[in-house]
């Protein structure tokens, strides 16, 4: 189902095509301002790894699906749709949809974690109690819970750029991808959050449900994750997000991002698939 | 009014596609190809047989469904009514395509383009396509420092990768001087001598002229005539290919062909 020769060149070429794009250089320079002007205006650097965290975790809400909406919506748009030349060649939907999430993914994890690991460098170069101690070990500043913030920062952009990539799919014009793509935005901005807020209030979702409700919205799984992987190792204070229900929710959104871009793909090869048009082996 | 090409006029008497003669020359088969859009019927009922080896012009007004018709032949289009029937060994690619609004990565360069899309077929050494075309100059030039002439070039080279045996050209000569047309033409040529078979719509009638085996006229959706240039200038009683443009066309929009049907 999936050719490995073939998803080799599509990635590449993704990746290739990300680096080769001067407004993603400029995204990357600009997360890496606001992430350094954050930690360095509120000391969190001389702090620690988790104070970092914690200074970080709110902004990177809003600035991972912004990256990850710029990186994705015009994936399968504009000069980037080659849909009827592809057609033409033996690439299945699945590598095709496979090697396109995997090379915008690279691009995009480069971006977000760069400036997070020169933030973790910060930290190490800086004085303080927690740099030194490699450990995870429960009330302990460690860079490796820092490491695990970025891993859980990038998983969290692959869930939002796959869902970019379904929209990116599905509209016919850039314009078109980008204005769904702010919608995309917003409704993992804001949308998963205030629909669990809506549910406290008409007491749909109670307290007892909320830790496992916090994995269904994509932002406040990963919220969740962070707050239980990373900053309540540290504080001895977890408890409040499922870790389980979380993953698996971030996971399914993934899925169901690059489902409904394969679907979208086949849709538009539907042409050469059709009964009725045949070919005929002699 | 179905047609079908002159070479292949006897054969296309069978009706039944799994009933075609296995030492049948005929490659690419349509059957009352129709399509519409909504209620809008872009392509009526057009029948084409189309040999080995041959170049196929498909000829006709803006609007008549040329471009319609070759997406239909790829298969990026689906038909609303009708077939299209692929004959021949089994091969990685079927059919090569040039789009009329081919887009390439701008960021790449014109050789990148052409190894990725030969990468998919595992053929890697596609430079040499580039040769061909006359391209081989601004191979490590970027797509989006290329001319629109170029990048069509680039589109074509692109359509001969893997040596598919139907090879799909839509405008192949748009945006180029006539010396590229002509080359692109005797590119076109070349490949008929390879024994793959060429489909191309073109606005350039006098290289159609000098190029095609079979020339198919389309006129708002239907084909209103098919067979060689002479024997189609014939059925036109015009001098030359682009005279029958005065005649495709009145005042009400209907379709009229001198000393043909209407």
């Amino acid at each position: 189902m999936i050719d490995r020769t073939a998803l080799r060149a599509v990635a590449l070429r993704e990746i290739r095509t990300v680096l080769r794009t001067r407004a993603y250089l400029l995204l990357a320079i600009g997360l890496a301002v606001v992430l350094f002007g954050i930690v360095d205006r509120s000391d969190a650097v001389a702090a620690g790894y988790v104070p970092s965290t914690v200074d970080l975790l709110l902004p990177m809400e809003l600035l991972v699906p912004l990256v990850a909406v710029a990186i994705g919506y015009r994936a399968f748009t504009g000069d980037n749709d080659d849909s009827s030349v592809l057609s033409t060649y033996p690439i299945s939907t699945p590598t095709l949809v496979t090697g396109v999430f995997v090379g915008r993914l690279v691009g995009l994890a480069a971006i977000l974690a760069l400036p997070l690991v020169a933030v973790l460098v910060s930290v190490a170069w800086t004085p303080t109690v927690g740099s030194t101690v490699f450990a995870t070990t429960d009330g302990v500043d460690s860079p490796i819970l820092f490491v695990r913030f970025i891993v859980l920062t990038v998983f969290f952009g692959a869930v939002v750029l796959a869902m970019t990539l379904a929209v990116s799919v599905l509209t016919q014009s850039s314009k078109a991808a980008l204005a769904l793509g702010i919608g995309v935005f917003v409704a993992v901005v804001a949308g998963g959050d205030l629909l669990l807020i809506g549910g406290l209030a008409t007491g749909s979702i109670d307290d007892g449900m909320l830790r496992w409700a916090i994995g269904v919205s994509p932002n406040s799984a990963y919220r969740g994750l962070v707050y239980e992987l990373v900053i309540g190792v540290a504080t001895a204070e977890q408890g409040y997000a499922d870790v389980g229900t979380s993953v698996i929710g971030l996971g399914l959104w993934s899925l169901l991002g690059l489902l409904v871009t394969a679907l979208g793909i086949k849709s538009k090869r539907r042409a050469a698939i059709a009964p009725s048009i045949k070919r005929h082996v002699r | 009014m179905n047609q079908t090409t002159g070479k292949t006029r006897s054969k296309r008497e069978r009706t039944d596609a799994d009933d075609r003669d296995p030492e049948s020359d005929v490659v690419l088969e349509t059957r009352a190809l129709t399509k519409r859009f909504g209620t809008v019927t872009v392509l009526d009922g057009v029948t084409l047989a189309i040999p080995r080896g041959s170049v196929v012009a498909v000829i006709g007004p803006n609007g008549s469904g040329k471009s319609t018709l070759l997406r239909l032949l790829v298969g990026d289009l689906p038909p609303t009514e009708g077939s299209v029937d692929h004959y021949g060994s089994a091969v990685s690619r079927a059919t090569g395509y040039l789009p009329q609004r081919a887009t390439f990565r701008p960021r790449f360069t014109a050789a990148e383009t052409l190894e990725f899309y030969g990468s998919l077929l595992e053929e890697p050494d596609v430079r040499p396509l580039l040769e061909r075309v006359g391209l081989q100059a601004a191979a490590e030039r970027r797509v989006e420092a290329l001319s629109g002439g170029m990048r069509r070039l680039l589109g074509i080279a692109q359509a001969m990768i893997g040596e598919p045996p139907v090879v799909v050209l839509d405008e192949p000569a748009s945006g180029l001087d006539p010396s590229m047309s002509r080359h692109v033409f005797e590119t076109i040529t070349e490949m008929a001598a390879r024994e793959q078979s060429v489909v191309v719509s073109s606005h350039d009638v006098s290289l159609v002229e000098s190029t095609a085996d079979t020339v198919v006229v389309l006129s708002e959706g239907s084909v209103i005539d098919s067979g060689t240039p002479d024997a189609v200038r014939r059925q036109f009683q015009a001098e030359q290919l682009r005279d029958i443009f005065d005649q495709i066309g009145d005042e009400d929009g209907r379709v009229s062909v001198v000393g043909g049907e209407e």
